[in-house]
């Protein structure tokens, strides 16, 4: 049987939102979301395949600030809380589909059943901090773990300043180090922004390989015969793992596997349809109706006349979409070869971990499968890393990479758009005056040297690539002007006070306790000043 | 990302937006009034949610993920010591970014100062504010020009890239009205790189096998490309070569 490697990356990313000035903040639910129906369900699931001695291998990158979330004793504590107040729901919606709506019984079993293993995974076997779960797959062989830059930020638009490239590409790294203690050989670029020189600071912090695009090979300056079946390397030694994005795209399309009918429809959820009355200590004060959860219907169609979600039919499907998949990655693979010499090729293959689980909610089942379908004997994939790949065989084309990312259109026009480039007038800006505050007052110590940390901590969150997404999306456009906005004022207080070789320490200890991301921070990293 | 289908929405769920929205009457409307009504309002908004009926139900977006989108959110409230953000700084720059193979995106200002000492000089100055766009032929080093004419309160402006090969930069400039000439800033240069592809194209079409295994990785279940720049010009040109045959 032929081969087919599979590269299969999964990146986890969330903004950094913490408010602990609020008793509960909306925005926080995102990552409680994705702990509960995305990171704990897969680390269960990765955990049983181990346990049933199945020998996979993918890779997955943690963004620093979902990291720093993620080990966040304020978020830890409100993740508890948020499955607590959940399980009331669990238990109040068994009473009630019991007596009124007995078709989504079962269903609502599920879901407390779900919210109760989590929760006592949660407090029991990770002591409140997942990563430690993902990091002993890392270590057993099963996961490969990539860096990532500190806040997301998509790269290519801050080109024009190496030093806040390479201060995003140190703090990722530090990150990494401090909670996995290990340095990284990947770096996932966030949206496989890549622009050409930006090797160049990768290489100077030890990286040895990167994700990116399909157009990086494909519109490069050289010919490359293999495409992106096959790394390519830069002239400085950074390997390219070029994405497939058309065996991507089955999953991750308008028509690809989680928009079938049968599976479980994602916007229909308890939390908008039931009474006000009923729901209201569930939701968001003051009676703002958000996601529960608690979702009992399928696809079914674009309108709103839903059928009940019928468990055992999503599930049988999900294991023939994950045989689709492998079908398909084998018939690429034979119209591919030809261009490849005696090489089987590669299919690296990138999605955003939420999408299992949380967004498709048969996703992790259809990963299962694929992994189970991938590890038989006679399977055209063989699953693998780009560390474990490269172990044999390391001599790739060198060719010139092109400005490319994994959005829309290929390159910038997402994050360069008229909705959102207005805000590098100001991030630029930011970036200029940090330069210039770490230059003026290098090795501070004390109050100082905290005012000016949070200050670099205040650039690297408005860099991040959220806020112009989400502008650019139109979806919680107002919440990312706010958060841009108050991390760029929150840094213009460092720099009026300093230029006045003041401390505004009123400010500094609530940012602090605020903004307390990467605590390690040396802002003196706004002064590193190489030959990029 | 979460955009919400709106045809996906029970009616309940469609209330709770119409009482949101301030929409009258909104417990009595029937789905299809429901739509119509938070249609109009939404797609004005400043887009909480994303409305467009048509791109909803044709895109259907299940495919993406992470975030969803919320309807009501809290803002963060100012630290002790926050100045509202400026519009802009006081400094004269012009910085340009390259968005694609096709177009960068130029910002820039002029200072308080700068402005001042050239009215002092001759107001006729200000009164022709313009962008002047180098672009340089990679490999012969040939160099062109051409002039964009802005205002004196534009403050961006997207800048086409004609040629691919080609190294840009702008200068942002003024001119009096006796024809002197100021470049007050210049930004940092940018290379739009030629695809190998794009200048070797009867290589392609002699091998259909390349063409498809190269060019299939971009291309969609449903067969459209995703780039809007190099693989139309790839096609344009093979079309060509095909009708000159």
């Amino acid at each position: 049987m032929a081969n087919n490697n599979v590269n299969f990356i999964l990146h986890a990313h969330m903004p950094f939102v913490r408010h602990p000035e609020y008793k509960r903040f909306l925005e926080e639910d995102w990552l409680f979301e994705s702990i509960n129906e995305s990171y704990l369900p897969l680390l269960r699931m990765f955990k049983s395949l181990k346990k049933k001695n199945i020998k996979f291998k993918l890779s997955m990158c943690f963004s620093p600030t979902l990291i720093s979330m993620l080990v966040d004793p304020v978020l830890q504590q409100r993740y508890v809380d948020y499955l607590e107040l959940h399980k009331k729901l669990g238990l109040k919606e068994i009473a009630r589909c019991t007596k009124e709506q007995p078709e989504c019984l079962d269903m609502a079993k599920r879901y407390l059943n779900l919210i109760e293993t989590n929760l006592k995974e949660y407090e029991t076997v990770y002591k409140r901090n997942i990563l430690t779960g993902f990091k002993e797959l890392h270590e057993f062989g099963y996961i490969e773990l990539l860096a990532s830059a500190a806040t997301n930020a998509f790269l290519p638009a801050y080109s024009e300043y190496p030093v806040a490239i390479n201060a995003q590409i140190i703090v990722g790294i530090q990150t990494f180090i401090k909670e996995f203690g290990c340095r990284p050989d990947g770096f996932w670029l966030p949206e496989l922004g890549y622009y050409p020189g930006i090797e160049k600071i990768l290489a100077k912090h030890g990286i040895s390989y990167v994700p990116t695009s399909s157009q990086s090979v494909l519109f490069s300056e050289d010919r490359c015969d293999t495409g992106v079946y096959k790394p390519v390397k830069t002239s400085n030694g950074i390997t390219l793992f070029p994405r497939d994005f058309q065996i991507t795209n089955l999953v991750w399309s308008e028509e690809g596997y989680p928009a079938s009918k049968e599976y479980r429809e994602f916007y229909r959820d308890i939390g908008y349809d039931l009474d006000l009355d009923y729901i209201r200590p569930y939701i968001h004060e003051p009676d703002v109706r958000v996601f529960t959860g608690f979702k009992y219907w399928a696809i079914t169609n674009n309108g709103p006349e839903k059928d009940y979600y019928n468990r055992e039919k999503a599930m049988d499907l999900a294991k023939e979409h994950a045989k689709n998949f492998i079908f398909n990655i084998g018939s690429k693979g034979r119209q591919v070869r030809p261009n490849l010499g005696s090489d089987d090729p590669m299919f690296t293959l990138c999605f955003d971990t939420e999408l299992f689980g949380h967004w498709w909610y048969e996703g992790i089942e259809w990963l299962e499968q694929f992994i189970l379908s991938s590890t038989e004997e006679l399977s055209p994939v063989t699953l693998t890393t780009p560390n474990a790949f490269l172990k044999d065989k390391r001599d790739y084309q060198v060719i010139r990479p092109a400005l490319s990312s994994w959005s829309t259109g290929g390159f910038a026009q997402i994050w360069i758009d008229g909705s959102n480039n207005w805000i590098y007038r100001h991030t630029h800006k930011t970036v200029e005056r940090m330069v210039e505050l770490s230059d003026r007052y290098p090795r501070q110590e004390s109050l100082k040297k905290r005012f000016l940390n949070q200050a670099a901590r205040e650039v690297l969150l408005s860099m991040a690539g959220d806020w112009p997404y989400l502008l650019y999306n139109q979806s919680n456009a107002e919440f990312a002007k706010n958060q841009l906005e108050s991390h760029i004022e929150n840094f213009n207080v460092v720099y009026t006070n300093m230029c006045k070789n003041a401390v505004n320490t009123e400010w500094l200890v609530k940012a602090e306790a605020r903004d307390t991301i990467f605590p390690f921070i040396d802002y003196n990293i706004f002064n590193f000043r190489d030959d990029f | 990302m979460i955009l919400v289908n709106m045809d996906s929405l029970s009616i309940a769920e469609l209330r709770y937006l119409a009482e949101r929205e301030g929409i009258e009457d909104f417990d009595t409307m029937d789905q299809e009034d429901l739509l119509d009504e938070l249609s109009d309002i939404l797609e004005i908004s400043d887009g909480a949610f994303n409305v467009n009926k048509d791109l909803a139900s044709s895109s259907n977006r299940r495919y993406v993920n992470a975030l969803s989108d919320f309807p009501g959110h809290e803002t963060a409230e100012r630290l002790p010591g926050v100045e509202e953000l400026t519009d802009i700084y006081k400094e004269t720059s012009i910085h340009l970014m390259m968005r694609d193979l096709n177009w960068a995106f130029a910002y820039w200002s002029i200072s308080p100062l700068t402005q001042s000492k050239l009215i002092e000089e001759d107001a006729s100055y200000l009164k022709n504010v313009f962008l002047r766009v180098t672009s340089t032929n990679d490999k012969n080093c040939k160099t062109s020009v051409y002039d964009i004419e802005v205002s004196k309160d534009d403050t961006s402006w997207n800048i086409n890239l004609p040629d691919f090969g080609h190294t840009y930069q702008v200068a942002l400039c003024v001119q009096n009205d006796s024809g002197m000439l100021i470049a007050l800033a210049q930004s940092l240069a940018i290379t739009v790189p030629q695809p190998y592809w794009t200048t070797n194209t009867a290589e392609l079409e002699e091998d259909p096998v390349l063409f498809n295994a190269l060019f299939s990785s971009i291309i969609s279940r449903n067969g459209q490309y995703k780039d809007e720049i190099v693989i139309p010009e790839l096609v344009n040109k093979l079309v060509a070569r095909e009708g000159r045959r």
